[in-house]
């Protein structure tokens, strides 16, 4: 594995100088800024499960839960090396955590309120008027 | 003409609504989409305000996921903010008339 490291400067080691960071931001791997994985996913789940709530929490629920998922695996990456990832990303990460965050609660309380609807009618439907003339 | 008579015709109906009888929260989407279709802008935001947020975010969603603003995800994020406002202002006011009305 060692003749496939392409010939780029070794990172500088970790507990050094602190203001190296600073002259000497890390390049990630590959020498050059990549976009978060996932980050545009995020984006576009995050809106998606708040559309998807409207008529059913279900979807909804789904998307934001996957996209929260998603977000947190990126973020983590983006925290242990921020220099390695694109800030436009970055930004698309966030916004789309929000999002996720937003359209997940909305998608829970709909889908909560659902379930009780689900239980008022059904037991309003399960026992007839009649029945209680016994 | 022909896409909002096709529409028209194809609207899917809503679960809560045939459950319960009461408007859910994307009621009217179908009918404002259709409304916009054939141009009368005021019925359309008049039956269901969200329409036009929720699609801008759609189509700067998509807008920016091909150009890639620098600020694109910011943007889309407050869009969503506002047309999640909308929405649920519009349908407790919604929700209100009708408790009254009733």
């Amino acid at each position: 594995m060692d003749n496939q490291n392409p010939p780029f400067p070794p990172p500088p080691p970790s507990g050094g100088n602190p203001f190296q960071q600073s002259s000497f931001p890390n390049p990630g791997p590959f020498g050059t800024q990549n976009d978060l994985p996932n980050s545009t996913a995020v984006l576009v789940l995050g809106i998606i499960s708040i559309v998807a709530c409207l008529c059913d929490g279900l979807p909804g629920l789904v998307c934001g839960i996957i996209a929260l998922v998603l977000a947190g695996k990126a973020n983590s990456l983006y925290t242990e090396n921020p220099n390695a990832w694109t800030l436009k990303s970055y930004n698309n990460l966030k916004a789309g955590r929000v999002c996720a965050i937003i359209g997940t609660i909305l998608s829970g309380i709909t889908m909560a309120w659902v379930i009780v609807e689900l239980a008022f009618f059904g037991s309003a439907l399960s026992t007839m008027p009649w029945q209680n003339f016994h | 003409m022909g896409l909002a008579d096709w529409l028209e015709n194809h609207m899917l109906s809503c679960p809560y609504r045939s459950l319960t009888g009461f408007d859910c929260p994307g009621c009217g989407f179908q009918r404002s989409l259709v409304l916009l279709l054939r141009g009368e802008f005021f019925e359309s935001v008049h039956l269901y305000p969200a329409l036009i947020p929720i699609l801008s975010t759609f189509v700067f969603l998509f807008i920016h996921l091909i150009f890639k603003f620098e600020k694109g995800g910011i943007i889309v994020k407050w869009l969503f903010i506002f047309s999640v406002a909308v929405i649920v202002v519009s349908y407790v006011i919604h929700m209100t008339h009708i408790y009254h009305h009733a």
